[in-house]
Parts: C-alpha cells; structure tokens; sequence
C-alpha cells in the first residue's frame, strides 16, 4: 500500500503557498512603507525645492541689486545704467569707464564686475557656440519661449519671457544682427550646500551643488511707459510766416491738451510699439490713463483762448498686461483696449508700466528744479497746486531745490540773506557756483577753468534770474496774485528788475537780465522851430507858440498867399531834443510793462556853434539831470504790444500818451530854449512853382560833443543800470524845413485818446511839427514823423550784443558807438529809429517801413559787423546774407550788420517769435497773452499767427535748454572783455560751426562753447519737474525718461530702438533756409514750413554711435544730447549735415540759436542715462547632484537631477528713502532704497 | 549494530513526506512572530504616515502658505496726483469746478483688511457669517477667465482671503440636506482681470462688499479654519506708533493720511486651524448655527494679539479641540513706506 502522491505534494505545496503569500504580503507592506516614504521624500524634497527656488531667485534679485548700489555709490564717480549692465566713470577726461557692473550672471561672482576699461568681456560673456554640448551645464537661454496648451490639449502658442521675434516686424526699432536669433543666453551661476556662489568645478561630496541662477536685467528706462506715453501732434510758438507757423497759431493746445505740450512726455508715441493692427492717433490718445481728447484735436482745430479739456482720470495702468484692458466697465466686464494679448506678447520688449529716473547730476547731487516757486510766506495767495507739486518735486528733507521768489520789483530781496527765502536762495546760488568748480566725469575738468573768476558765478547768477523771471504773470483766478502783478493800474506788470549779487573779495558786480529795459540807442535831434524876420517884426516860435490848425503858417508863409513873409524871414530858431531808445532781451508774452524810468545827466553839455562865428553858441538849456515818465503805461501795452526785444523810442511814446490824455507834461529830454542862426542869404523861392529853395541858407554848424549818464531807474529811483554814452562832435547843415508839400489841408491830428490810436492823415502845415508836442502826438501812420525831413538826427547806438549791455551794472561808453553816418555832414539823418512794431521815425536807415514788410536782405552785402568774440568792429566780405535786424547796429547799407568773427563764422542769435525781428534776444518762454490770437503776434491781415492763450508749467518751459540764449561770454570784473554774441550753447550745430563731438582745441570760427567742459554739462544741474497731468516727477525722480543708454548688453546682437522713434515721433527741426530770407517774416501768403519732421533713421544712427564696435563710450549725461545731430527729414535727404547748418546756402543758414536748440529743449527733459527701474530676467534650479557620482564638481546636463525649476522676473524700483536729507554740496544724494515692484513666475 | 540514527534514510524519508504537523506549527508560529513584529512596525509606519501625508492641519497649513504668497504679492503702484482743499480728487465723476490744491498719495488700487464681522466689518453686510480677520487686495496674478489672455501673467487680480461659516457647497443640491457639513472655512475670492472692479468705486467698502455678495465667485482654501489675522505692522526696525492698532486697514480711508495709499511694509499672518474630528462634533452639537469657538472680546486690540493667541489655545484646549496656529511676519516688498502723511 502506498500514500498516494497528491497528498504528499499537497502538504509541501501548502507550505509554499503560506510562505509564498506570506512573502507576498511582505513584499507588498514593504512595496507600500517604500512607496509611502518616497512619497513623502519627494514631498519633502518638492518643498524644500520650492522654498529653494524661492531663495534662489530672491538671490539673484539680491545679486543685482547689490550690484546697482556698488554701482551707484562710488566715490567721485559717475554711473550709468544700461539694459544688463552699469558702468562708472572717473573724473578724468577719459571715456574709458572705471568698472562694469554686470546686472546678468556670470560664472563666478568676480566676473559680475569687470575693472579693465574695455567692454571686450561682453562679447566673450556670448561666444558663439554658447549652446555646443561642451557648454550644455555652462549657459541657459533666458529668452527660450514656452508653449501653451491650446484648445483640446493641442500645442498654443509659444510664449517668449523676454522678447517675441515677431517684434522684428510688429514693433519699429527692434532688429536682430544677421546670424542671430532672441536667444539670450548667460552663465549658470551655481550655488554649492554651503551657499557660496561660483561655477559647479567648486563642488565636492561634502559640499555638493544644490542649485544654480541665471538672470539678466532688463533697463525699463529703454522701454515706453505706457502709463505716460501716448503721441501727439507737434506744436511750437510762431517763429516765422511759414505754413506750419500760420496753423499753429490757431491750433493752439488748449489747456490740458498734453499731446500738443511741447516735450511734454506725452508725445512720445506708442505708434512705434504697434506697427501691425495700425493704430489711429486717436486710439493711441485714447490708450492713455490721463492725456485726453479735445481742444485743437491733434491740430485739426482752431482752438479758442482759455479753452480747457476735460481732464481724464482713468486709472494708471498697474501692469503693463492691464494695457489690454480699457477704463470702463459693460455688465461688469472691463472693456477691451484696441491692443490684442498677441500684440502685448510682441511689444513686451519695448514697453513698461513702470520706468523711473532719478534727477541727480553726474555726480550724485540733486538737480534744480527750474521753475520759481513763491516763498512760503506767500504761499497761500501766490503758490498754485503747480507750483506745490513743483515744489515737492524737488525738495529733500528741509532743503529746498527750487528758486523761491519774493520780490519782483526788487534786485537784492530774493537773495537777502536775512530771509528764509533768501537763505534758501543763497544756498542755491553759492552750490551752483561751487558745482562749477566740481571735475566732472568723463571731461577732467571743471566749468570755472572755462568760465574764470566771476564768469561763472555771473552766468549762474543770470540763469536763477532767468528762472525767477519765468511764469511771471501766471493766470490762475483771485486771490491768487503773480508774481510781477504790477500795481491797481498794471503798471509793473511783469517787469522784473535784475537780481544782483557780488563775488569774490573784490565784490565784482553781478548782475542778472530780469524783464528789464536797457539802453539800445540814444538819438538827438535839432529842428527848427521858428524864424526871425529883418524888418524887425516879433519872431516867431512855434515851439512857443503852438500853430495847431495851421492858420498863421498860412497867414505869414503860404507861397499861395501874395502876402507871404518869406522875403523878410532871416534866420531860423532851431532846438533839440533827446530821444533814448530801449531794448529788452526778453522778447515774448507776457506783455510787459516797465516800472521804471531814465534818467539822462549832463544833457546840458549839448551846444552847437556857428562855424563862420565860433561866438554862436547855443544854449538849449538841457536840465542837467532830468528823467522821463515811467516806461511802462498801459498804453504802451496796447499799442506797442511791449512784448520785449525793440522797444523804440519809449520814453517818447510816454511822454505823448500822457498828452493824449491831456495830462500836462513836457517831453524832459529836451532844451527850452531855441538858438537863433541867421541865414547867410536870403530865401530863395521860385514864384512860378511856388516852392521853397532848399537847403535853407544856413551856414554848417558844429556840434562841440558830450558824454551823458544814462541812468535806468526803478519806481523808487534806485539806480538799476548805468551807462555812460559819447556823442562825439560833428559838423552839420543847419535844419529845415519840409516843402510846402505838407501843407496839404490844413487839417489837424486828433489827439483826444481815444483817437490816438487811429491812421491819421499826415498833411498838415510844418509849423505843427515844428512843435515838440505835436510831434508827440503823432498818432500811430504819422509816428515817423517825429523826425521830419528837415531835422538833423544823429544816433549813438549799441555797438555790441544788447544781452552783454543788458547784463552789466555798469556799462562803459565803448558798447556805443555813433551811427555809421553821423560824420557824414550831408546827411540829415543818422540813425535807425524804429518803433517796438517795427515801423521807423522818418529818415532811420534801412527801410521806412515796419519790420514785418520790410525786404530783408538775400543778396550777398558787404557788411559792417561785430566779431562776436572779441566785439570789435571787422569788415566783412561779399557772401553773407542774414535777417535784418539779427543784431542791432545798423550799418552803412540797408542790411543790418551781423555778429561774425574774423572766420566770418557767425556768433548766436535768436530767430525772434511770431514777427518779432532776430536779435539779441534770451528766448524767454512764450507764457501766453489776453491779447486776440489774430493780432497777438502781429497785426497782419494776411496772417494770422495768435499768441498762446494760457499756459501751464509744462507747456510753458520743456527743460533747462532753454537757457541757451543767456549771453555767456559776460566779464562782470572787466565788462570790455565781455563776449558778445556768444550764448550757452547747447546744439552740435551753432551758426558759428558744427561739433558732434566735444573738440580738444577751439579753432577759429568754433563756437567756444565747444570747450571743454562743452556748455551743454551745465545742464545737468537742472530739470524741469513734469507734474501735469499727475506728478511724473516726484522727489528727485521722473516718471517716463528714455535712457539715452540703449545698447543691450552683453546681446549686442539685439537692437530695441524703439523709445528713440517714440521720442522722435512728434518732434520738428525749425531750418530757415536763406531761400525764405525775404518772406519769413514778411506778410503775404505763408511760405513752406520751416519746421522739418526728424528723418529717424539717421538721427537713430547717429544717436547710438557711441555704441559702435570697440566704442567704450556711453552718454553720461542726458545733456550729451546736444551732441547728436538731428536730421531734418527732406527731399531731398540731408546728406551733408554740416552744410545743412552753416553752409552759405545752407538750409538751415538763417536759423536763430534758439530755434537750434528748440529740438534739444524738448528731448533733453525727456531723457535719462540712469534708471531706477529694472526687471531681472530669472531661470534658477534646485539641483541635486548625484552622490555616487566621482565627479562631484561636474553638473551633468540630464544625468543629475534637477528638483526644482523657476523661471519668471522681478521688477525692482531704486528710491530715495523718505528719510533722506539734503547732501553737502558736492556730496551724492543718498540713502536710496529697492524695492520689488512686482514678482511673476513665467508659466504661460 | 545498528546506529539509532541512520541518517541518509531519514533525509531521504523526510524529504519525501513533507513537513510534519510540528514544523508547520513551529514555521507558523515563526510567521506569527514575524508578522506580529511586522505589523507592529507597519503600525509604526501608518502612525507617521497619518501625521505626515493626512495631517489634520496639512490643508490648514498649504492654505497657510497660499495666503502668505498672495499676500505677499500685494500691489497698491501708489503715484502722487492733485487733491482739492478737502483732500479729495479729481474724478470722472467730480465737477468742472474741480480745483487743484496740493499732491497727494493716491491709488488706484487698495489694501484693506481687518474685521470681518461686527460694527466695522467689512464683510458684514455682505450676510455672511464670518468671525476673526480678512483681507482683500490686488496682486498681479494674471488668472483670467478667457483663453486670449492666457500668457498675460502681469494682469491684476483682486483677492480676498476671510473666515465664514458656512454648509457644504460643493455638494449637489439633492444631497446637501442629507450631508450638511456646517463648518468654518477659510475662503478665497480671486476677481479675474476681466471683471477686475477695484476702479469702480473710490473707497473700499463697496468695493469688498460688490466682491462678496451672494454668488461671488470664492472658493474654499481650507475647512476648519477658525481664525484669521492680517495685522499690518511697521518695518522690523521700526519703532514708530502701529499702523493699525485695531487690525482695521484701508489704504482708501481718507481719514487717515499716514496709512492713505500705502502698502504697509510688513504683515503679520496668523491661522487658527481645528481638526476634523472636532469639528464634527462641533457640527453634531450647534448644526447650522456657527460654534462660538473664538471669544468675542479677543483680536480687537492689536497690541494684544499674542495674548489673544494664547487666551484662544486655552480656551479651545480647555474644550479638548485639537488645535494649531499658524502664524508669520511677511514682508511686503512691493511697498516703499513713508511716514509722511497725506491728505
């Protein structure tokens, strides 16, 4: 018997099967305990990743922000900022920079700041094969595009953190060398267990590599700020009879029509940013949060005075996705702007919601804020919202950067130093002085070695004047009250005398130009006023007594009349009289009216002689010293327009209104008594034509010559100016008579005052005029005649530039020299008398016509001129041409002289506004008039150019270029030295010569504002704080400034020039060709317009030269704007820009020195070279390096393990710390904090 | 003779017959040990399990960090613009005769937190039943509703974290009656940029209120959580007076022009958390009516808040409710505080 087999297996099979599932029941338990604790393993890893990542990224930030402030806060240095880099300058004249600082990571953190001047390591930082499998663990491409998920799960679009290559097409600006892609790659910077940061060859098994960052910094300052930014349409002050000119004058923006503000931020276009999808005008104004619609509607409409848009509220844009989003709401959804997400993916590169640029100097300083605010005392009825926002702007701590104003009518108040605001003042003007002796970076030297001894100290001086003088009759309701409001009756009313201040131990005078007349010429004139007779009979004196209807003229000589004496006249009375003449550099509105007079002494030293019988003297009986009425009446203001420049013949013009209003008075410069000269025979007549034989048989007479004081006088009668004026001796024919021609009806001139102003007919009997006060009462057609043909006048006028005059205390009689024809016994008249409108007093040389129709000269002249260096005389060949009245002496021809040097190289001069001759003039900003737009700039039925209605401090002044007219060749210790026709000069493209580049030499016929340091540094001292519509600018920043700083670095293979079209959009170049010579500014059809549209691409071009290959220059300074050429876009195109400007033929030939500089006004303020804003670009990795790898200093690219991946980009903003206080002078401002703006994982 | 122990023969008999009752019971007796010792330490691994990976607080704590995050992410992109004399500005709505006066600190934006309920709450006209702190502010988180603005990661958000109390929402309605779960739960509200309405109003109460009416889109970050506190607090290195001595902030609250459109610089978070458990005999206890867990008289004065926190550990140990708080100082690095007021 035997067991059967299947129990047997049965029982051993059982046994397996229990321990089987035994085994298997462990083998799951510990599958499931195994998995468990992986899971929590890697749960705890992807924790620790994430906070990993976290601190990584926040490293870098940190990394960078180091690097900004390293950077920032060097000693005697200068910084720049650029997009991945910063770089700083020592104060030598080197371009070398001392340091770069790398905003982007590189292998080891040393390399993060490269010290050896060049820029070479920006090219090894991207070599070529930066992506090759040898460098797969060394680089990462920080720009690599992500895909979204579309519908269905499919593929969407690919998404680039950084820069869409589609912005090649859609975005103007935006170009990528050939050979190169968007790809941004930059080192992996790795970080060991320990935290040390430097390249994977560190790591070891006991410190292992745990992670790694890569970033880059984008510069938000080369980007549009779509919360300031918009577009407009151009918009200047008339200058000339051009086209533009004429629409301009009634398109005016109205107020708050920021799009048309000149250089206001918001005409920096957004248009360049949207190329595809175009965008109308409109639609760009309408993306933006606070620049509305209305007004003139870009320029298509005439606009009224005082009209007003309504302001927009919207709100600032908080990101720059929210641009996708409008400012209104349907059914609780935000409506959408006209801009698409995918357009917002294209135009990232080039646009951002935050760009910030902090005002400081080069140095570190606080700028200047240039607009006057009243002091505090006065605060609460002569401080507008503006002038607060102003004032917060540019305020640090307790230390004020603005002018505060106190007192427009006095020349010491704003700087009395007993006062709080003259302290405040004081402190300002004594650290301008001192900045001047400050070397500046990249130049090696300081403005006082240019400007020596108080020639600096004078041309601060004359700039804090010059902004004290700005808004000085601001138009805001009562209470409020401008500055230089004048008295109940408008007397004062903007005048504004002169600051004045001393410098150094010998306490030179220095003096600034306020609104202040000056002495431009003096003129005298004898007439004659009666006749004696030889048969004994009274003689008679019309000066005594006054023939008003002419009816004894007609009783004794009418040659009509048989009666007539004529046979028995035998001498004639002759008497003189005076007339000064004043000239006020600040030419444009407000309409000024001058508080002050002239005194005129040793008026008594004016005799004349009979040549054959030296006994004749005469004995006119000038008062010694005598003065006039105040300048400025009323009437002045209506009738004269009184806007500055060419006053005329002002205290005449006084003297006859206060008649015309039957007030007595007597003209003061002239004698009261008469001096009888016999005649040497006997009238001659002819009885058949009735006329007169002339000359009058006088023999010559001799004017034996004087010197006089002339005094300007304030209402007080303190002396503001004194000039002392030679009339050297000259031998003359005696005075007439006008023919009987005159005597046409007899009629009188109205005189009431109300009629004063009418054309009335001249024809009236000579014994009118042969009365002073009739001639006083000339109403406005007869005005030239204040001179009549017979009289004999002779001028001493200003021989130099007027600003030189205008900017001395004292000024020496050399600055006058006599009229070219005052030794010409012929001739009866020598001057060049002309009214404020232009119109000239009967024989002045030149034209007798106003200035608006007068024929300039075209034709090559010899002409008389100034050297504008030196100021002496110098004669001048064929091959000039220029406007009239560019300066003021007047010449032997009909042309006036021009200001050249013996290089026949121009000096500076300014194009005047509307129809305002050229001159000598400071461009004072155009603040607007009540006047009617039709007549403001000049009554002319053909054109019809306004003047600007109301303006607000960013309409009013752009940026502190517009010193640029300010004579800066002033000597206040030897005024003789002094340098006429030489102003600050802050464009590449005087008349004198062209200079992109700052020379080492000054040449003959270069503008010695060339000179190192170039004129142009100056400005680095001053901003003008953009408050409107909201605060731009805030404490020692500004909102929305483009960094002139463009290249990307270290992909300079990627070109973002797309704020610079933005920039460039809405800008014109004023160039008078000397083809518009005659008409420009002639009445009659509008010529072609003057202001050219920018040609972009070259200007671009020329603007990123500093970037070139192998350059390790950047701009510095904002102010080294004034380097760049800026090409008009014509046909056909300007290739020869130097030509352009100076040729002889030039296009550009006849353009005045402020419209030059107009362009770089309006670019300057809207543009940085440092920025407060930056985005860092992030990719780090948490990495975990495999531990049973030997080589534990090599990461291996998909071998070892990556834990964590985070890629996204942190905006970080650089500001002053509220506690921050004003530094000593030539210390840096400080302390200036970070902050991170926003944060944002890239994660589409 | 015989040896008594052949040996090969047994081998050879032994492997033939199996293994004998003995050595299965001495084999299972082993296993017994074995899986005993086993189970013993699978118990040990289960137990660390649950505390880990089945936290009673773990969702509290993710929520934790959740509002950390965002709050940390708080945007207020505060400019200066024209006030009048009364400190108001100009908008759409204001008249012609708007005057200028002065800058002011303004914003388009807003940070407001404090009470949810009670006199000043903001939540409490919304009807909610809410208890301890809330927030509610923008962040540019970039959530939008429509596939065109995905990608855009800067668009705003408004946000808004608060306690209520509240039944299952998730659940369908048919069976809510049968499944009440009536708990305390930490809500969040995300507005996405599309109907983002922060611009609609110029102070903020309309603002939370519009934003937690009945329906508004919130969601639940955590359940049983019963206290929330955002305090705003000055700089580490700050020593000047509170910020909000009585947890109330609004960065639009014209009254009071130290804190008027500025972000604070730092935040101090905290989160009461309960566990599940306690919280169903909660339930089974007061049903639909809120369990008074956190005594009215506590987090009304700031400076008191840490003896808040410990008076409401006493209190909840003291009712056997498993607790933990969660609290942090989180700084806001977006904001660039001043001491200068504005008004």
């Amino acid at each position: 018997m035997s067991f059967p087999f299947r129990p047997r297996l049965s029982r051993d099979g059982f046994v397996l099967v229990v321990a089987l599932g035994v085994l298997a029941v462990m083998t799951l338990l510990l599958l499931a305990l195994m998995q468990g604790a992986s899971h929590q393993v890697r749960s705890a890893e992807n924790d620790a990743a994430f906070a990993q990542e976290k601190m990584l990224a926040d490293s870098a930030v940190a990394l960078v922000i180091g690097q900004i402030q390293q950077a920032s806060t060097q000693p005697n240095q200068t910084w720049i900022s650029q997009p991945g880099l910063l770089r700083t300058y020592g104060l030598t004249a080197s371009r070398t920079p001392t340091a770069s600082y790398k905003l982007y990571s590189t292998a080891t953190l040393a390399e993060m700041t490269d010290t050896s001047g060049t820029l070479g390591f920006i090219a090894s930082d991207v070599p070529a094969d930066w992506n090759s499998s040898a460098k797969i663990n060394l680089y990462t491409d920080l720009n690599a595009p992500q895909q979204t998920t579309g519908l269905m799960g499919l593929p969407g679009n690919l998404i680039y953190p950084v820069l869409d290559p589609e912005a090649v097409t859609s975005v103007e600006g935006v170009k990528i060398d050939a050979g190169h892609s968007v790809e941004m790659p930059v080192q992996w910077l790795y970080q060991l267990q320990d935290g040390t940061l430097g390249p994977a060859s560190g790591g070891t098994k006991a410190n292992p590599i745990v992670g790694r960052m890569a970033f880059w910094t984008d510069d938000e300052t080369c980007k549009i700020n779509i919360n300031t930014a918009a577009g407009g349409s151009p918009w200047n002050t008339p200058h000339a009879n051009s086209t533009d000119d004429v629409a301009w004058s009634t398109t005016q923006p109205a107020s708050g029509e920021f799009s048309r503000y000149p250089g206001h931020a918001a005409l920096v276009s957004l248009a360049p940013a949207f190329l595809t999808g175009t965008l109308s005008p409109q639609q760009l104004l309408g993306l933006s949060p606070r620049y509305g619609w209305g007004g003139s509607e870009l320029g298509a409409k005439t606009t009224t005075p005082g009209q007003t848009i309504p302001a927009k509220t919207d709100r600032l844009y908080g990101s720059l996705d929210e641009l996708c989003f409008g400012a209104t709401t349907s059914s609780g959804q935000r409506d959408a702007n006209p801009i698409t997400p995918a357009q917002l993916e294209q135009a990232r590169f080039v646009l951002t919601a935050h760009s910030n640029a902090p005002e400081t100097t080069m140095l570190g300083e606080p700028r200047f804020a240039i607009w006057p605010v009243a002091d505090a005392a006065q605060d609460s009825t002569r401080t507008t919202a503006d002038d607060r926002a102003i004032a917060s702007a540019a305020t640090v701590g307790t230390r004020d950067y603005f002018f505060q104003r106190h007192n427009a009518l006095s020349a010491t108040d704003d700087l009395d130093n007993s006062t709080a605001w003259g302290q405040s003042n004081t402190q300002l003007f004594n650290d301008l002085v001192t900045r001047g002796g400050l070397t500046l970076p990249g130049y090696g030297t300081t403005f006082t070695q240019k400007y020596s001894g108080a020639k600096w100290p004078q041309l601060m001086l004359e700039i804090i004047d010059y902004i004290r003088g700005l808004n000085a009759i601001d138009p805001s309701p009562a209470p409020f009250v401008p500055y230089a409001a004048g008295d109940s009756t408008g007397l004062g009313r903007a005048f504004i005398v002169p600051l004045t201040a001393t410098y150094g131990t010998g306490a030179t005078a220095l003096r600034g130009l306020g609104r202040c007349p000056t002495l431009s010429s003096l003129t005298v004139v004898f007439y004659v006023c009666g006749f004696g007779f030889d048969d004994k009979a009274p003689d008679i004196d019309y000066e005594a007594t006054p023939d008003l209807d002419g009816s004894d003229w007609k009783s004794r000589f009418d040659l009509q009349s048989p009666t007539n004496r004529w046979s028995h006249v035998n001498s004639e009375l002759i008497r003189a009289f005076v007339v000064p003449c004043t000239f006020h550099p600040g030419c444009a509105y407000p309409e000024v009216s001058d508080a002050c007079d002239i005194e005129i002494d040793g008026l008594n030293g004016i005799q004349l002689q009979s040549v054959p019988d030296p006994t004749k003297v005469s004995d006119f009986q000038f008062p010694t010293s005598t003065n006039s009425a105040l300048l400025g009446t009323p009437r002045k203001v209506l009738l004269d327009r009184a806007w500055g420049g060419n006053d005329g013949p002002v205290p005449w013009r006084a003297t006859g209104e206060l008649l015309a209003q039957q007030t007595t008075s007597t003209y003061p410069f002239a004698g009261v008594n008469s001096f009888k000269l016999p005649f040497s025979s006997s009238i001659q007549y002819s009885p058949t034509s009735k006329t007169l034989a002339q000359p009058l048989p006088i023999p010559s007479i001799t004017f034996t010559g004087t010197t006089v004081t002339v005094h300007i006088r304030d209402a007080g009668q303190n002396t503001l100016q004194t000039l002392t004026v030679n009339l050297p001796t000259f031998t003359m024919p005696a005075p007439g008579i006008d023919q009987e021609g005159d005597h046409a009806d007899g009629s009188t001139p109205d005189t009431s005052s109300s009629g004063w102003n009418a054309i009335k007919a001249p024809f009236v009997p000579p014994s009118y005029y042969m009365n002073l006060r009739n001639r006083l009462l000339a109403t406005q057609r007869s005005r030239p005649f204040m001179i009549q043909p017979g009289d004999i006048s002779r001028s001493v006028e200003a021989n130099t530039d007027l600003r030189v005059i205008a900017s001395l205390a004292t000024v020496p009689a050399t600055f006058f020299s006599p009229h070219p024809h005052y030794l010409i016994q012929g001739d009866s008249a020598a001057h060049n008398l002309r009214f404020a409108d232009g119109m000239s007093a009967w024989g002045a040389t030149g034209f007798n016509q106003p200035i608006k129709s007068a024929p300039y000269a075209t034709n090559p002249t010899t002409a008389t001129g100034t050297e504008w260096i030196t100021g002496n005389s110098i004669s001048l060949g064929g091959g000039w041409s220029t406007s009239a009245a560019c300066s003021t002496p007047t010449t032997a021809s009909a042309s006036a002289s021009v200001a050249m040097d013996s290089a026949q190289t121009p000096g500076d001069w300014d194009t005047g506004p509307g129809f305002s001759p050229d001159g000598a003039q400071i461009n004072l900003p155009d603040a607007g008039t009540s006047l009617d737009p039709d007549t403001a700039y000049f009554s002319l039925a053909s054109g019809k150019i306004g003047a600007t209605t109301r303006f607000s401090p960013n309409a009013l002044v752009a940026s502190p270029v517009i010193f640029g007219s300010l004579p800066a060749g002033i000597d206040p210790a030897t005024s003789m030295n002094s340098e006429p026709w030489r102003t600050l000069l802050f464009c590449p493209n005087p008349a004198a010569n062209f200079c992109a580049t700052p020379p080492t030499a000054i040449t003959p016929g270069m503008h010695p504002g060339f000179a190192t340091p170039p004129d142009y540094l100056l400005l680095d001292n001053f901003w003008m704080p953009v408050i409107e519509p909201y605060a731009l600018s805030t404490c020692m920043a500004t909102a929305g400034k483009i960094n002139l700083n463009e290249q990307i670095a270290p992909f300079t293979y990627l070109h973002r020039d797309t704020a610079f079209y933005a920039l460039l959009d809405s800008l014109r170049i004023p160039a008078i060709p000397v083809s518009m010579a005659n008409p420009y500014k002639t009445a009659g059809p509008a010529i072609g317009s003057i202001w050219q549209p920018v040609d972009k691409e070259t200007t671009i071009a020329a603007l990123d030269k500093r970037f070139a290959a192998g350059s390790v220059d950047a701009y510095l300074s904002e102010s080294e704007i004034c380097t760049v050429p800026l090409t008009p876009l014509m046909s056909p195109p300007v290739t020869d820009p130097v030509g352009f400007w100076t040729g002889s033929n030039g296009a550009g030939r006849l353009t005045g020195d402020n419209l030059r500089e107009l362009p770089y006004a309006q670019l300057y303020g809207r543009l940085t070279t440092r920025s407060n804003s930056y985005t860092v670009h992030v990719r780090v990795q948490v990495l975990k390096k495999l531990s049973g790898d030997p080589q534990q200093n090599v990461w291996k690219e998909g071998t070892d393990l990556v834990l964590g991946d985070w890629r996204g980009a942190y905006e970080i903003e650089r500001y002053l710390d509220s506690a921050a206080k004003a530094p000593t002078a030539g210390q840096p401002l400080s302390p200036y904090r970070f902050r991170i703006v926003s944060s944002h994982r890239f994660a589409p | 003779m015989r040896t008594f122990f052949p040996r090969r023969p047994r081998l050879k008999q032994a492997a033939g017959r199996g293994f004998s009752l003995l050595e299965v019971l001495v084999t299972l007796a082993l296993l017994l040990i074995v899986l005993t010792t086993l189970m013993q330490f699978m118990s040990n691994v289960d137990q660390v399990w649950k505390s880990t990976a089945t936290d009673p607080f773990a969702e509290a704590a993710n929520a934790f960090e959740t509002v950390a995050h965002h709050l940390a992410g708080a945007t207020l992109e505060p400019y200066q613009d024209y006030a009048d004399n009364t400190g108001a500005f100009r908008s759409a709505a204001s008249p012609v005769t708007f005057t200028p006066d002065h800058l002011a600190r303004r914003s388009d934006l807003t940070f407001v937190c404090g009470s949810s309920s009670g006199a000043n709450g903001w939540l409490t006209a919304s009807g909610r039943v809410t208890t301890g702190g809330c927030a509610f502010f923008i962040a540019p988180r970039g959530y939008t509703q429509t596939n065109a603005h995905l990608g855009l990661d800067h668009l705003l958000n408004a946000l808004g974290y608060f306690v209520e109390f509240s039944d299952e929402t998730d659940a369908p309605a048919f069976i809510l009656p049968v499944t009440h779960r009536w708990r305390w739960r930490l809500k969040q509200l995300v507005q996405p940029s599309e109907s983002l309405a922060v611009y609609g109003s110029a102070t903020s109460l309309p603002w939370v209120q519009s934003m937690v009416q009945t329906g508004a889109p919130t969601s639940v970050l955590a359940e049983n959580i019963v206290l929330l506190v955002v305090l705003p607090e000055r700089a580490a290195t700050d020593t000047g007076a509170a910020l909000s001595p009585d947890f109330h902030y609004d960065s639009r609250d014209a009254g009071n022009p130290l804190t008027r459109h500025q972000l604070p610089p730092r935040l101090r978070l905290a989160l009461m958390a309960i566990d599940e458990p306690s919280a169903q005999i909660l339930a089974a206890q007061n049903g639909s009516q809120p369990p008074a867990l956190v005594p009215e008289n506590l987090f009304t004065v700031a400076a008191q808040l840490d003896a808040d926190l410990a008076s409401l550990d006493v209190a909840l140990t003291a009712r056997k409710i498993q607790h933990r708080l969660f609290q942090r100082e989180i700084l806001l690095p977006a904001a660039a505080w001043t001491d200068t007021p504005s008004s």
